[in-house]
């Protein structure tokens, strides 16, 4: 896979889109920064465990009752295009 | 403009009724849209909430209650959510987003008096160390308008150093109150994890963030440390409270400080170094023992920060997609298309670097080599702390390896804008508590400029560390330093 490809799929996973005239800056900085981070392979980490927060106590869960924490309308305010309380998106499924 | 007030005198002259809280709300705002705006450090003011909560104080303190705050302007970052304010996070992503609800360290504010004067500028979305990746503007340096306060708080640690306000919430994730702490001169507290609630924090980096207090003293930042913290059962990461945990020292003497040792003293400028000596003089003076300290894993620290923080961004900045809130292109032909156009269009060049950064550290082929071994090296850098605790109580460091940096010197090179924070990121991927204190003052170039130093302690040791500073900080005011008590140019 070429760079671009790579960087095309990369695009693609992260759902963004850059325009071409930045594609080889954009290239070169990631692989000097992949580079830097890739430092950690000096490191032997065999017998060393995934780090997990173990210090944080467990909130508790809250009571297995229905509730309405928010308000629908307050919520939705700020949704760029909605209809009878949905969210409006380009069309997904083809018609047959 | 006359000399701040502390928090606490604020809040004693409105409790006592000689200050009235809807007059200094009033001079305040005004402080906010003429000096805050001109420095860059403000994104959206709302005058009249603020009046509301000002006028709301009053009531409450003329029919007797007591409020921990009562009557004090705070500025808020604007990653931090305020019910009926723009939260921006500093993108065009959420330029025009309202949130409708208060985050709990808000909430927990207003309760407690305090009155909402600002949201303030920061890098978008977090991500940053010098406000300079603003959607909207950079901020300036009180101390030096040519230069910048740090990031990604700059505009909140700005307005407490220009004394607009005595306090300000910042958030870090990796250095995002500590370093334009130390870049203005002011008091950065970034507590342990947990310690204060991420509900309302506009997500960036969720195993690593924390909201924390930017003042002019110990005593400022530990009034509002006290106010916005503890157990939140909206947030799932919030912590109890620990006993102990604000346990103030009464001297110096006795206490174990390690000064942290390793190959980053070389690049760290001169005046720092020298306000590190100093301060160790002073620990010696006071009866301290003092140490030197090693983590033999720090210097994975800043590649294992950059790997984690990117691949929870990735996470955590796929919920901007222009459905939901948010920017939606209106050039879309398809669902795919909205994603990628809204977000190529909201987002600007760094959070899409990180992001891609991120995505490509979760990918298939590169999980095991990035995000797995960057999580291990993690569990490394927190045992390396744990060890250093056994032997000291509290550890002192640089907080940035240089003093406050021109606006646009770092702007051309991810990596070394990424270097600010290499005394700062350990301390978050361990989740300890971390404050930046003024030490000083230094010449470079005839500007004279304020020197930041860190103390790190055990989980839950925020008191030790605002007792500590209070009594090590060499504080000084921006245009008030006569003279700088110096180690010479850098």
């Amino acid at each position: 896979m070429t760079q671009s490809q790579r960087l095309d799929q990369l695009l693609k996973l992260s759902g963004l889109e850059v325009p071409p005239s930045e594609r080889d800056g954009l290239l070169t900085d990631l692989d000097r920064i992949v580079s830097m981070m890739s430092t950690l392979q000096d490191l032997d980490l065999k017998l060393v465990p995934q780090w997990s927060p173990a210090r944080v106590s467990a909130a508790s869960l809250r009571e297995d009752t229905p509730h309405t924490p928010f308000d629908r309308t307050a919520m939705m305010a700020n949704t760029p295009e909605q209809e009878d309380g949905y969210y409006r998106v380009p069309k997904i499924v083809e018609d047959s | 403009m006359s000399a701040p007030k502390s928090v606490r005198e604020i809040r004693d002259s409105v409790q006592s009724g000689t200050l009235d809280p809807v007059d200094l709300a009033n001079s305040t705002l005004e402080a906010m849209e003429v000096e805050g705006r001109a420095l860059g450090a403000v994104v959206s003011i709302d005058k009249t909430q603020a009046i509301r909560q000002a006028e709301d104080v009053r009531k409450r303190v003329c029919a007797g209650q007591v409020l921990p705050l009562a009557g004090v302007p705070v500025a808020v970052k604007d990653n931090i959510c305020v019910s009926g304010q723009r939260t921006t996070c500093g993108s065009r992503m959420l330029e025009d987003y309202v949130s409708p609800f208060h985050a709990t360290a808000v909430e927990r504010l207003l309760a407690a008096g305090a009155v909402v004067v600002g949201k303030t500028n920061m890098d978008e979305f977090g991500m940053g160390s010098s406000t300079e990746r603003s959607a909207f503007y950079p901020c300036k340096n009180p101390w030096d308008p040519k230069r910048t306060p740090g990031g990604s708080s700059g505009g909140s640690a700005a307005v407490v150093a220009a004394g607009i306000v005595p306090v300000a919430l910042g958030s870090d994730t990796g250095g995002s109150i500590r370093q334009p702490a130390a870049l203005t001169g002011t008091f950065g507290l970034k507590p342990t994890y947990g310690h204060v609630s991420r509900f309302g924090l506009v997500a960036f980096g969720s195993s690593l963030e924390q909201i924390g207090p930017i003042g002019k003293s110990a005593d400022d930042a530990a009034l509002v440390d006290t106010v916005i913290s503890g157990f939140d059962p909206k947030d799932a990461t919030s912590a109890h409270s620990i006993p102990g945990s604000r346990d103030e020292m009464r001297g110096l003497r006795g206490l174990r400080v390690g000064v942290l040792r390793d190959a980053s003293d070389s690049s760290v400028d001169s005046p720092i170094r020298e306000a590190i000596a100093r301060t160790v003089a002073r620990l010696e003076q006071g009866g301290a023992n003092v140490i030197d300290v090693t983590l033999p894993t720090s210097k994975y620290a800043i590649a294992t920060y950059y790997i984690l923080a990117n691949c929870e961004a990735s996470s955590n900045l796929a919920r901007h997609s222009g459905v939901h809130h948010g920017r939606r292109s209106n050039e879309v032909q398809d669902l795919n298309g909205l994603y990628s156009r809204s977000r190529g269009e909201g987002f600007g060049d760094e959070v899409k670097r990180r992001i891609l950064l991120g995505t490509f550290c979760l990918s298939a082929a590169s999980y095991d080599a990035f995000y797995d071994r960057a999580m291990r090296v993690r569990t490394l850098i927190q045992r390396d702390f744990d060890a250093a605790f056994r032997d000291v109580d509290i550890l002192l460091s640089p907080t940035t390896p240089t003093l406050p940096f021109r606006l646009g010197e770092k702007l051309s090179d991810p990596i070394q804008m990424y270097l600010a924070d290499v005394f700062t990121v350990a301390g978050s991927l361990a989740g300890i508590p971390g404050l930046s204190f003024p030490a000083g003052t230094a010449v470079v170039q005839g500007s004279i400029l304020p020197i930041g130093l860190q103390l790190q302690g055990p989980p839950f040791s925020e008191g030790r560390l605002l007792s500590a500073a209070s009594l090590l900080a060499e504080p000084a005011t921006p245009g008030r330093t006569k003279s700088a008590r110096s180690g010479g140019e850098a």
